[in-house]
Parts: structure tokens; C-alpha cells; sequence
């Protein structure tokens, strides 16, 4: 059964197009990753799927029902946390939750159940006081029991972890795959190793179209070129190898202090290539730090869809 | 319904703790003790002042000098509170997002509408009322006189004039949003209703003409005469509010 | 003069009053909740104490993060 159905869906702002034509599926009980770099039109598309913006063509069904008018779901209850949720600083976490539940037009009974159940999973228990004194991360907290209020057959957050510190990146990261066992999610991101710790599909939205949507251990494998990565010590020897590649035609990505280089399929190719660069490394002098080959992460296998 | 008691309740509360209802109160209750008081000692004040050689002389103030003082301080500093009290009610909630995640469980462009203005009627009509009760008592302390029909409907229609600013206030932030361009919208509004006045014939029928309606009751003519601006002020109120809900239904947010 | 001290006695009591409710307010929101304060803390303090009315007024409109 699907949790989560979009056909076709276009959006632009103006005369700029930001949604081309967008099309996935959400399968009930799965987490989706819905990756995209900062731009993409992941925050678009989950705005639209909310009914906070309209779009301009295309059908979004949940749970097999048309969403025909903007907040009208039908009885299906839909979580939302965006990137940066604001709350009213006046009130206490308590306080908005129950105002978030009375909206909802749950019942007072199951309200107060449920908001003790949520501010114990996500450990907002001991924060009883005004929400104008919270942290970047207990805010984000907060946002994800607001989302779980109701016990949402979905749960859509944008970009969760983007605006937290390490710490907090972890607690979120830990507290999504707790909820996992409760609901659908669709997780958006840009950071690729998020989604691997916590989704089972991925989606794969560039320039406002979808690249790949399905298993992410399949598109994992649908890459089977090998990486090389290297690790220079000196900057000018960098300078010079990357002029190197260039002179090659090697693609290449340049991180902060590895270079990842994309060899080809098959092993023999491969195997040129790995000695031809090894010839240069040793011919030139040049200080090695790390020198290795590895499979594609999921990262890479994005880097080579969208360059 | 239900959602539309949820959202005026969280209106109220917010009023309180952000200190709305208790600036409101004490502005409205000083104005209420002070009006009275200037009017009853300050032509006194104003003879003590006078130096020799210059003769003041100044009718012995009246209980309807107390009223057009009220009147006067309700319709400056009052509104100027007012206006900077209330300026941002709905605009503020867009500027900083704290709508978006109230939209997402289904609060109702109705409800956002209709919440807010009778959030911030009641907490200004309270307010407003403890003022003119405080009033009504300092003026019967300092002078002899009663309370008439024309002086409550002059003062009320300050009231609705608050009513019709607060209106503009959310309607133009369901069009426009940013606080600036509220506030420049709202303002510019006023500006074309008075421009309205300069055919004589308008003034009756025009929502300013509460404004002023205090300075009318010392004059000749009756408060009766400008029962079509009432009409016409209630009217613009409930029109720009269904305005304003089907505005905000019908956008991106 | 003291005739006229005696007359504005009614109103003086309750407008000091109301002027002291205001001050201790805004001064308790200003020294329980530094964090919320924008601006300098010594000036709103000054502002509070030395405006009467438009003092605390101006400090619980302007002068707290929202």
C-alpha cells in the first residue's frame, strides 16, 4: 500500500520553473530519502504535498485519496517539520502542543496522553519552561513532536538536521530511526550520509526533476565504477596533480583534503588508469597521504548523477 | 466553531503575556484620570502662568470639558498606541513563520481571520471600557453633570474606529505581509477617507467622522446625524474581514 | 495652592500608583529575563525609572526579543 503518491507534480515562482515534473511514490512503513542539493526543490515540494502552496499541475495522493483542496487530507493526518520550525516564544512546550492538538481537534483526553508520551520520547520532559529561552535543538525537537501529534500516517521533515550542531544532528538522526517503527517519512536532505543511516528509499530530486527513485541499496550498486582517493600532503603538489587529472580528462571531485577520482567499469580500464596516475605520483615526488581504492558511496554515486 | 474559540483563546493569552492587555489597561486607566483632572485645573493653571498685563479670561470648565479632554487623549495617544500595539497582529505571525506549522493541523484562513480580530476587539473593549468607567467616575468627583446618551455614543465611536484600524491592519497583511508595507497601506486608507471629507455631504457617512465625533458633541449638531457613518464603518469592517479570509484561502503561504 | 493640592489628591494617588505598578513590572521583566533584554540593560533601566509611564511602555513594546 502506498503512504504517499506524487504525479507529475510542476510549481514555478514567477518565470522561474523550480518544480519540472516530479513523480515518486512512498511505500506504507518505509522512510524515503528525499535528496537533493540546496535548491533542488525538496522544500517546494513538501510545501505543496502540505497544502502551503499550490501547485500548478500534477496529483498528490495520500493513501490512495486525491488531495483535491489545500489542508483537506480526509481524515488522513499528515506530520510536517520544517527546516526552522518557529513556535511562539510566550508559551511553554506543553502549552503549544495542546494548542497544536485542540487545532487538530483531538480530543482533551487523548491530547494530554499523547503530549506526555511525545515529550518523553523526545526528551523535552525537564524544558518546562517558555520556549523563547530553547535551544536550536531542543526547538527541533519540540517540531518533531509537534509533527508525531495525532499519530500522523506520514511525516514529512525538510531538511531536519541542516541547522543543528553535531550533537544534535546525532540526537535528531537517533530520535527519526525511534519513529521509523511508527510511521512513513519522507526525509529531505542534502546531507547524503543522513539518509543512509536512517531511509530505506531514496529519491533523487536535481533541477526540479527526479533522477532515481527506489532501493537505495540498488542504486548504490547501479554504480559499479571504483573510486580512487587520494590524499596529497603539500598544496603545490595538489595544484599539480589536479592540473594533471584536468590534462587527463579525469573526473574528478575535489573535497577538503581528498581528492576522489572516478575510474572506469571495467577492471582493466581501471587498472590503467590507477597505473598511469601511481607513475605520476612516484615521477613527481609527490608526498602521499592516503592512496586507496574504494567502492561508491552513496555520496559519490549522487556527485555522478548531478555533475 | 471549536478551532475559532482555540485560536481566540491562544489570542488572548498571548495578549497577556506579552504585556498587551496590561499596557492597554494602564494607558486607557490614566487617560481616564487624567482627563478629568486637566480639564477641571488647567485654565487655573494657565491663569498662574499668565504674566501681569495679560488678562486670560477663560469660561469656568463645564462637565463636558472632562468628555472632549477624554476624547482628545483617546483619539491621539490612544490610537498611537493602538496602532503600534496592533500594527503587526497578523503580519508578525507571517514575518515570522509561527503560522505555517498551525496551518499544517488545519487552522482555518476563517479561523486565523475572525480570531484575531475578535481577540484584539475584546482585549481593546475591555481596555477601553475600565478607561471610560474610570472616567465616568473622576468626572462626576470634579464636576456637576450627568452622563448623556450623546457623550457614550461620541466616546463608542472612538471605540469602532480602534475596531476599523485593527481590521485594516489584518486585512492588508493578508495582501500584502510585510510590516511596512501593512502599516504604509493602512495609513494610506485613513489619508483617502479624509481626503473623502472635503464634500461636506461625506462627513456623515464617513468611518473618520468617528474620529472626530467628540469634538461634534459640543457643537450643534446631534450624534443621530451620523448614524450612516456607523453603518458604513461596520459595514467596511465585515466586508474587509471576509475580504481578508478569502484572500489568505486562496495563496501560497 | 494648597486648595488646589487637595483637589488633584484623588487623582495623584492612583496615577502614582499605577506609574509605580508599571515600573516594578517592567524592572522584574528586565532584571528575571537578561536574555530577553535587546539592547543595553543599564539603559532600559534608566528609561524605566526616569520616563514615567512611556518609560516601562516603551521597554515591554521595544525593548524584549520576541
Amino acid at each position: 500500500m502506498l503512504a504517499l503518491e506524487v504525479k507529475g507534480l510542476k510549481k514555478s515562482f514567477g518565470k522561474t520553473v523550480v518544480i519540472k515534473e516530479v513523480t515518486f511514490e512512498v511505500e506504507k512503513g518505509r522512510a524515503l530519502g528525499f535528496v537533493g542539493r540546496n535548491g533542488a526543490g525538496k522544500t517546494t515540494t513538501m510545501k505543496i504535498i502540505m497544502g502551503l502552496l499550490s501547485k500548478d499541475g500534477g496529483d498528490i495522493y495520500l493513501a490512495g485519496k486525491r488531495l483535491e483542496k489545500n489542508f483537506n487530507y480526509q481524515g488522513i493526518r499528515v506530520g510536517y517539520l520544517p527546516d526552522v520550525p518557529e513556535f511562539y516564544n510566550y508559551l511553554k512546550p506543553k502549552e503549544y502542543l495542546k494548542l497544536c492538538g485542540e487545532i487538530m481537534g483531538l480530543e482533551k483526553k487523548v491530547i494530554e496522553v499523547e503530549i506526555k508520551e511525545l515529550l518523553e520520547l523526545f526528551e523535552l520532559t525537564k524544558a518546562d519552561k517558555k520556549i523563547g529561552s530553547f535551544s536550536r535543538g531542543m526547538k527541533q525537537r519540540l517540531g518533531m513532536a509537534q509533527a508525531m501529534l495525532g499519530k500522523p500516517d506520514l511525516l514529512l521533515c525538510d531538511e531536519p538536521t541542516s541547522a543543528l550542531d553535531p550533537i544534535g544532528r546525532h540526537d535528531i538522526l537517533e530520535l527519526m530511526k525511534k519513529i521509523k517503527t511508527r510511521t512513513t517519512i519522507v526525509f529531505s536532505t542534502h546531507v547524503l550520509s543522513d539518509v543512509e543511516e536512517v531511509c530505506d528509499d531514496v529519491a533523487v530530486l536535481h533541477e526540479g526533476r527526479i533522477l532515481y527513485w527506489g532501493d537505495m541499496d540498488k542504486l548504490k550498486g547501479s554504480s559499479k565504477r571504483p573510486i580512487l582517493v587520494v590524499e596529497l600532503d603539500l598544496k603545490a603538489d595538489k595544484e599539480s596533480f589536479i592540473e594533471f587529472l584536468q590534462a587527463r580528462n579525469n573526473r574528478y571531485e575535489l573535497l577538503e583534503s581528498e581528492i576522489k577520482i572516478s575510474l572506469p567499469e571495467k577492471t582493466e580500464e581501471s587498472q590503467i588508469v590507477m597505473d598511469e596516475i601511481w607513475n605520476y605520483i612516484l615521477n613527481n615526488k609527490l608526498m602521499i597521504k592516503k592512496y586507496l581504492q574504494e567502492k561508491a558511496s552513496l555520496e559519490d554515486v549522487f556527485m555522478e548523477m548531478t555533475l | 466553531m471549536k478551532q475559532l474559540m482555540v485560536f481566540i483563546k491562544k489570542e488572548l493569552l498571548e495578549s497577556l503575556r506579552q504585556y498587551r492587555l496590561f499596557i492597554l489597561l494602564t494607558v486607557f486607566i490614566v487617560f481616564g484620570l487624567l482627563s478629568p483632572a486637566t480639564a477641571k485645573f488647567m485654565p487655573e493653571l494657565l491663569k498662574t502662568l499668565a504674566t501681569e498685563g495679560i488678562a486670560i479670561t477663560l469660561p469656568p470648565p463645564v462637565y463636558l470639558d472632562s468628555w472632549l479632554q477624554f476624547f482628545k487623549n483617546m483619539s491621539q495617544m490612544g490610537l498611537i498606541v493602538v496602532i503600534i500595539l496592533y500594527g503587526g497582529i497578523l503580519a508578525d505571525e507571517f514575518n515570522k513563520n509561527t503560522i505555517e506549522l498551525l496551518r499544517t493541523k488545519g487552522l482555518s484562513s476563517f479561523s486565523i481571520v475572525a480570531g484575531k480580530f475578535i481577540g484584539a476587539a475584546l482585549v481593546l473593549g475591555l481596555s477601553y471600557l475600565i478607561g471610560f468607567l474610570v472616567s465616568v467616575i473622576y468626572a462626576a468627583i470634579y464636576f456637576e453633570g450627568a452622563l448623556s446618551g450623546e457623550i457614550i455614543a461620541g466616546v463608542f465611536a472612538l471605540l469602532l474606529f480602534y475596531f476599523l484600524l485593527v481590521t485594516f491592519f489584518i486585512f492588508f497583511a493578508t495582501w500584502i505581509r510585510k510590516l511596512v508595507g501593512v502599516m504604509l497601506a493602512s495609513g494610506l486608507s485613513i489619508m483617502l477617507l479624509f481626503l473623502l471629507n472635503i464634500k461636506e455631504s461625506f462627513a456623515k457617512f464617513n468611518p473618520v467622522s468617528l474620529l472626530s465625533l467628540g469634538g461634534v458633541l459640543a457643537g450643534d449638531s446631534g450624534v443621530a446625524d451620523y448614524t450612516g457613518a456607523f453603518v458604513i464603518t461596520l459595514v467596511l469592517i465585515a466586508v474587509l474581514l471576509i475580504a481578508g479570509v478569502l484572500i489568505l484561502a486562496n495563496r501560497d503561504l | 495652592m494648597t486648595n488646589e493640592l487637595q483637589g488633584l489628591l484623588p487623582i495623584l494617588i492612583p496615577i502614582v500608583v499605577l506609574e509605580l505598578i508599571l515600573m516594578i513590572v517592567a524592572l522584574v521583566k528586565l532584571f528575571k529575563h537578561p536574555e530577553e533584554v535587546k539592547g543595553s540593560m543599564l539603559v532600559w533601566a534608566l528609561v524605566i525609572v526616569f520616563f514615567n509611564i512611556i518609560g516601562p511602555v516603551a521597554f515591554l513594546i521595544f525593548g524584549r526579543k520576541r
